[in-house]
């Protein structure tokens, strides 16, 4: 019988649902660091404010990566909804923010590689090699939160003020 | 028309020589694309939650199911929607195990 099916599509199809599910995590992760933002502007922490904006904004565009390959790949990708957002308004401290951000990347990284060893489990190769991209950007992205933690604690008894003017933006 | 899968009510195909599917829904045969096909097996994986099984128990035992860019509309109980996912889940098996005999 003659797979009519695979001329139309490139990637394995429980890989297409784990990228669907990413493109969900990806963009909870951009709502979750939009309301980190909303947080740290109403307190005055503008530098930790930018920080959050340009890491919603990342997030975003992860999503929007994943939603091109799908589709490009000729599958079929499902617009997120994103919902359970009502614990990421409240913080003790801005360390609890960093912390909870570390948490999340974490937790994308660990995705990442599952899907990525679904791939090799089923010879998905296109889709091993979009996702190297997203393994050294996730490698970058902890190693950036995880500076800023030893750098809050090293500041600990500093104003916050003084550690938020230390918050990178580039 | 190549027979790709039976369930108790439904029946899907494929034709090499149109390049698509087909699906017997008893009272009509429905022309469907590899893209709705996919678009049909999300809709399988929302409506076979356990969320969705439940609400249907508890209120109507009733779901609109609209497909093909909304040119098709049925109306299934619980039975038929759990035959339906058994429908989409046996088709895209006979697919994968088709893909794989082609290789072999």
């Amino acid at each position: 019988m003659e797979n009519i099916a695979r001329k139309q599509i490139s990637i394995n199809l429980e890989v297409m649902d784990l990228l669907n599910e990413q493109i969900v995590k990806e963009q909870h992760a951009s709502s979750v660091y939009l309301a980190m933002a909303s947080w740290c502007d109403q307190k005055g922490l503008f530098k930790s404010a930018d920080f959050f904006y340009k890491q919603s904004e990342e997030e975003r565009e992860h999503m929007m990566k994943i939603f091109k390959f799908i589709n490009d790949a000729g599958g079929a990708a499902f617009s997120p909804e994103v919902s359970n957002l009502s614990n990421a308004h409240e913080y003790t401290s801005l360390k609890e923010v960093f912390e909870a951000t570390l948490e999340h990347e974490i937790s994308v990284t660990k995705s990442i590689y599952n899907i990525v060893a679904k791939c090799r489990k089923v010879n998905d190769f296109g889709t091993e090699n979009f996702l190297q991209w997203f393994v050294a950007e996730q490698l970058e992205e902890e190693q950036t939160i995880r500076d800023i933690l030893d750098m809050i604690d090293l500041m600990e008894d500093m104003p916050l003020q003084f550690i938020d003017e230390r918050i990178p933006t580039e | 028309m190549e027979l790709l899968f039976a369930s108790k009510y439904y029946t899907s195909y494929q034709s090499s020589e149109d390049q698509c599917f087909y699906i017997d829904f008893g009272h009509k045969l429905v022309e469907v694309s590899f893209c709705q096909l996919l678009s049909l097996r999300y809709k399988a994986k929302q409506l076979s939650t356990s969320e969705h099984l439940e609400y249907m128990l508890n209120h109507s035992d009733t779901t609109l199911l609209s497909f093909c860019d909304k040119k098709h509309v049925l109306l299934l109980d619980t039975l038929q929607i759990l035959d339906f996912v058994d429908l989409i889940n046996g088709t895209f098996a006979m697919i994968e195990l088709n893909d794989i005999l082609v290789i072999a």
